[in-house]
């Protein structure tokens, strides 16, 4: 089963989204912050990282920053699920690139369906 | 109005705009859920959902200005019941976010010259923003938000308050003045653009009243002081 490591701080949401992926037959774990995100890393390497930009007290960007600089934690595929327009984020083609991001869903546009598409899709990268 | 107000208002209106989304993208979510499963919307839920949604609506256009009004007519309004109702409203949400609401008020007040219906959004919406950036603790346990008034020198102070804020009058100044400008306008409170305490803000402004960092206690949270009605304790 593949493992899934959920960052979204919205408890509320965090648990509508990791029923549904649960359901379509994936392993995960969600953290409401980035200390617990990394310690869930450091404790068992996910397969991919579903992450929420905007994180109370911390940012999103200083986590993916964090996670690369860790040889061992380069390759996960990470998709970035934010209520941050990208057009009003920091991102772009190349920095996407640089830290491994293989998606931007925009998440009041995107529904549970195409988030799970963007799972397989990470997984059928990852694996090339 | 002049332009100054009308661009406060504006960038209010945004942020509002941006924090409703967060309800309707849990609606959205779990129709569809409930879509691709025999299981059912969850009817309590749905029901927070869209309560707190008109309620942050409703709370926007309260801190509105009144073009009709030049000023707002003020009123003798019991503190205590006024927080008594934030919490009721908080209810249906807190329990959404396995959160806890606590009304806690040291001793007995006298009234305050306020304007209920304001006064009541105000805690109303500083409690929805608390509740929602709570971290749910790891023992299972649930969130804890404390809705307090309490006697100070200056006043009677009544607030909302967490073991988790860590924020400073420094930081809140900065955020409020922030307003409009970014996405996540007081990362120390919430990852959301904390549209609840600008509101409470604005509508404690209309009521001449600041909001400020605050202590209770063990506890850290936002609120403001509200003068008694002189004229009450003399009957």
């Amino acid at each position: 089963m593949k493992k899934i490591l959920l960052v979204e701080p919205d408890s509320l949401l965090a648990k509508s989204y990791s029923q549904y992926l649960i359901n379509n037959g994936f392993s995960v774990k969600v953290s409401h912050h980035v200390q617990k995100a990394v310690d869930e890393i450091d404790t068992e390497l996910p397969d991919v990282v579903i992450l929420e930009l905007q994180i109370a007290s911390h940012n999103g960007y200083e986590f993916l920053y964090e996670l690369r600089s860790y040889m061992e934690w380069q390759d996960i595929p990470v998709i970035i699920h934010t209520s941050v327009p990208i057009h009003v984020s920091s991102m772009n083609d190349q920095i996407m690139k640089q830290l491994g991001v293989v998606s931007y869903l925009y998440k009041p546009s995107t529904s549970l369906s195409k988030l799970l598409y963007a799972v397989d899709d990470s997984l059928t990268v990852s694996k090339k | 109005m002049d332009d100054n107000k009308q661009g406060v208002n504006d960038y209010l209106l945004r942020t509002v705009v941006e924090q409703i989304k967060l309800p309707l993208i849990h609606i959205a979510r779990q129709a569809e859920i409930a879509k691709d499963s025999s299981a059912g919307v969850d009817p309590e839920s749905l029901s927070a959902l869209s309560e707190m949604a008109i309620k942050l609506i409703d709370s926007y256009f309260l801190s509105l200005p009144d073009p009709n009004q030049v000023k707002l007519a003020l009123e003798p309004v019991s503190l205590s019941s006024v927080l008594q109702t934030a919490a009721y409203n908080l209810e249906g949400m807190a329990k959404l976010y396995n959160c806890e609401i606590q009304l806690r008020l040291s001793g007995k007040f006298s009234p305050v010259m306020s304007h209920r219906t304001r006064l009541e959004a105000a805690f109303t919406m500083l409690g929805f923003a608390f509740i929602e950036s709570q971290n749910q603790p790891e023992n299972g346990k649930k969130s804890q938000v404390y809705l307090t008034g309490y006697k100070t020198a200056q006043g009677l102070a009544g607030g909302v308050f967490s073991p988790q804020l860590e924020m400073t009058n420094e930081s809140l100044k900065r955020g409020l003045e922030g307003l409009g400008k970014q996405h996540q306008a007081l990362p120390e409170l919430s990852q959301t653009t904390s549209a609840g305490v600008f509101i409470a803000d604005a509508l404690l402004d209309n009521l001449a009243a600041k909001l400020r960092v605050a202590h209770y206690r063990k506890l850290s949270g936002l609120a403001t002081t509200l003068l008694p009605s002189r004229q009450l304790q003399l009957i």
